[in-house]
C-alpha cells in the first residue's frame, strides 16, 4: 500500500480500524470532529458500528459496555469533552476494561478556545478521574507515529486490560502529512478475552464486570492488584526518543507537536555550535523518568529546559526525574498559542549565556 | 482583465486555500481592479485563509472573513459581506469554500447571485487523499458538491502531492491522468496542475516535468509551526 495524504484525525480513525477496532462511540468537538466524521463514514464500510452518542458521558459508558463484550473499541474528544469522560475512564480502569480514548487537546481551562494546547497533561498522566488509577498515555508527534501508536494503544489496552489514552493537540489533529499503513499483524488479535461477558453456555459460573466492591478488604485487594499492574506497565511500556543528545550538555524535554518545533530550534542551535539535544517522551505515563535521570548523569548535563504548550505541567515530572541534580528551566506558551522556532532558540541561548538583556 | 468570479472547491484537504491565496495574489498583480478573497470555510478550524489576513492585505488582497473574536470562533459563520462582493461586478472575487458537500452547502445560499453572472467553479484534486484517489471517487465528490452548492463545476485542477515528503514528479502525472479521465467523463475541462516552487526546484528539468500539461507554480503559505 502506497502513501496517502491524511489529516491527523483521519489517521487515528484509519489506524484504529486497521488494528481491528470496529466500534466507535463519539460526540463531535473541535478540533477532533474529523475523527468522528471519518468513523461515521468508514466504519459501515468495514462492517463496524459507529454511533453518535447524546453526550461525551454516554459515549464513554457505551465504550464500557462494548469493552465488556470483549471487542476493540474507541472514543475520542477534545479537552472539555474529555473532562466529561473522566468518570467513565475511572470505571474502565477499576473494571480492568481495555479501551482507547483519544484526546486532541485545545486551549483551556473551561471552554477555552479551539486552538492547540498541551494543558491536559496533568489530567491524562495523574489519573484524571477519582480513585487510585493511572492510564497509559501515548503522545505521537508525527502522523506516521499516530499510525503506529494508535495500534500500540490497542495492544497495551488488551495486554494489561486497561484504558489507554492517545494524546495529541489541535495541530496534530488538523494537519496533513503523508502516511503509510502497514498490513495489520497477527499479533494484534492474539489476546484471548475469556473474561468478556458474552454469555455462558453452561461452561461455568456467570461472568460479571463491575467497579463496585462494597467490602473494604476486598476493594483494597483489588486496588493492590491494580497497583501491581501499574508497576508492570511502568517497567515494560516506557517509550522515549532522543535527538542529538550524544554529546549534548543541554537537553530540551518536549513531547508531541512542541517536540517538532524544538527539533528545528535544536538544529539551528547546533549550527551555531551549541551542544544541545532533544529528549522526547513518547509515553507520558509511564514517564521516562529513569531514562532522563540516567542521561543527565552520564552526559553530566549542565541544564535541562522543558518546553510545553501549557503553563508548566510536564516540567514537574522532569524535575521529579532528576531530583535536583540538574537545574530544570521551563518555557511555555498556552491558551492556544504555539511557540515559534525562534522563541525556543532564544531560550536555548539563555541556557548558555543567561538571561538576555 | 474582465471581472473574475472564481469559486474554489474540492475534497476536504485538497489544497483549496493555497490555491485561493495564490490566485488572489496573482490576479492582484495583473489587474487594476480590486481583489477580494472570501473565506467561506465553515469546515476547518485551522489552516484557513482568514489566518493570513495581514499577508493578503500587504499584497493588496482584501480578505472577507468573520472579524475580531469571531475569526476563531467555533461557529459556522458566513459574513454578510460575501453577498456584497459577489454583486459588486467591479471587483474580482475568489471564494475559498470548505471541503466536500458539507462545505459547499454554505455556498448554496449565494447560488442565485452567482448563477446570473459569469463565474468559474474550480474543483481541486489531490489524488493522494482518501475518497478522491479513483475516477469514481472524484466524480461522486463533484456530483455531491454540485448538488449542495446548486452550481456547476467548470474546471478541474490537479494538486496532487505528498506534503513534505520527498516525492517525485510521477505523483503529478498520476493526478493529471485521473483529472483528465474525470474531465472526459464529466465534460468538465482540465485546467492546470499546481506545483510548489520548492518542489519544482527539487525536481529540476526531467522527462516527467517536461511532459506536464499546463502548470502553475506557487509559493506555499500554509506551513507547519516547525517549518516557519
Amino acid at each position: 500500500m502506497g502513501k496517502v495524504l491524511m489529516k491527523g484525525n483521519e489517521v487515528i480513525g484509519e489506524s484504529a480500524i486497521k488494528a481491528g477496532c470496529h466500534y466507535f462511540f463519539g460526540y463531535p468537538i473541535t478540533p477532533q470532529s474529523e475523527l468522528v466524521a471519518y468513523m461515521a463514514k468508514r466504519l459501515p464500510e468495514v462492517g463496524g458500528l459507529f454511533l453518535q452518542a447524546e453526550s461525551e458521558v454516554s459515549a464513554i459508558n457505551m465504550v464500557y459496555g462494548a469493552a465488556s463484550a470483549g471487542v476493540r473499541v474507541m472514543t475520542s474528544s477534545s479537552s472539555p469533552g474529555f473532562s466529561l469522560k473522566q468518570e467513565g475512564i475511572s470505571f474502565l480502569a477499576a473494571a480492568n476494561l481495555p479501551a482507547v480514548i483519544v484526546n486532541i487537546a485545545r486551549g483551556g481551562p473551561g471552554l477555552g478556545n479551539i486552538q492547540p494546547a498541551q494543558s491536559d497533561y496533568f489530567q491524562v498522566t495523574k489519573g484524571g478521574g477519582h480513585g487510585d488509577y493511572y492510564t497509559p498515555v501515548l503522545a505521537p508527534s508525527t502522523l506516521q507515529e499516530i499510525v503506529d501508536l494508535t495500534q500500540e494503544a490497542f495492544r497495551i489496552a488488551d495486554q494489561y486490560r486497561t484504558p489507554v489514552i492517545l494524546l495529541g493537540d489541535g495541530v496534530l489533529g488538523q494537519m496533513m502529512e503523508p502516511v503509510e499503513f502497514k498490513e495489520t499483524s497477527e499479533e494484534m488479535h492474539l489476546f484471548e478475552k475469556d473474561w468478556a461477558t458474552t454469555g455462558t453456555v453452561g461452561d461455568g459460573p456467570p461472568k460479571t464486570i463491575t467497579s463496585l466492591d462494597l467490602n473494604d478488604v476486598s476493594l483494597e485487594e483489588r486496588n493492590r492488584k491494580l497497583q501491581e499492574k501499574y508497576e508492570t506497565i511502568k517497567d515494560q511500556e516506557v517509550r522515549v526518543e532522543s535527538y542529538k543528545m550524544d554529546d549534548a550538555i543541554y537537553g530540551i524535554v518536549a513531547y508531541g507537536t512542541v517536540a517538532r518545533i524544538v527539533k528545528s530550534a535544536v538544529d539551528r542551535a547546533r549550527e551555531a555550535g551549541m551542544k544541545v539535544g532533544l529528549i522526547r517522551p513518547i509515553s507520558l505515563w509511564p514517564f521516562p523518568s529513569s531514562y532522563i535521570r540516567k542521561l543527565s548523569e552520564q552526559l553530566q548535563l549542565n541544564k535541562l529546559l522543558t518546553v510545553e504548550m501549557s503553563a508548566g505541567q510536564m516540567v514537574e515530572d522532569v524535575r521529579l526525574s532528576v531530583e535536583g541534580i540538574v537545574p530544570v528551566h521551563f518555557y511555555g506558551r498556552n491558551g492556544g498559542v504555539i511557540p515559534t522556532v525562534d522563541e525556543i532558540y532564544q531560550e536555548i541561548l539563555k541556557l548558555k549565556y543567561g538571561v538576555m538583556v | 482583465m474582465e471581472r473574475k468570479l472564481i469559486i474554489i472547491t474540492g475534497h476536504f484537504g485538497s489544497g483549496k486555500t493555497e490555491l485561493a491565496m495564490f490566485y488572489a495574489s496573482k490576479i492582484v498583480k495583473t489587474s487594476k481592479r480590486p481583489v477580494a478573497l472570501c473565506d467561506l470555510d465553515v469546515i476547518n478550524p485551522y489552516f484557513r485563509s482568514r489566518d493570513y489576513g495581514k499577508e493578503l492585505s500587504v499584497e493588496g488582497v482584501r480578505l472577507i472573513a468573520p472579524k475580531g473574536e469571531l475569526l476563531k470562533a467555533d461557529l459556522p459563520i458566513v459574513t454578510g459581506e460575501v453577498a456584497g462582493v459577489i454583486e459588486n461586478d467591479h471587483s474580482h472575487v475568489i471564494i475559498d469554500v470548505g471541503g466536500d458537500k458539507d462545505g459547499a452547502l454554505s455556498l448554496g445560499q449565494f447560488s442565485h447571485l452567482i448563477k446570473n453572472r459569469p463565474y468559474e467553479f474550480w474543483f481541486v484534486l489531490n489524488a493522494n487523499r482518501p475518497y478522491v484517489s479513483t475516477k469514481l471517487g472524484i466524480i461522486n465528490t463533484i456530483n455531491e458538491i454540485e448538488n449542495a452548492s446548486r452550481l456547476k463545476v467548470t474546471g478541474i485542477i490537479n494538486n496532487t502531492h505528498l506534503g513534505e515528503d520527498d516525492y517525485g514528479p510521477e505523483e503529478v502525472v498520476k493526478g493529471e491522468s485521473l483529472a483528465l479521465q474525470a474531465s472526459m467523463d464529466l465534460g468538465i475541462p482540465f485546467l492546470f496542475s499546481l506545483i510548489s516552487n520548492e518542489v519544482r526546484k527539487r525536481w529540476g528539468r526531467n522527462e516527467y516535468t517536461t511532459s506536464f500539461k499546463d502548470v502553475e507554480y506557487f509559493d506555499r503559505k500554509l506551513l507547519a509551526p516547525w517549518s516557519k
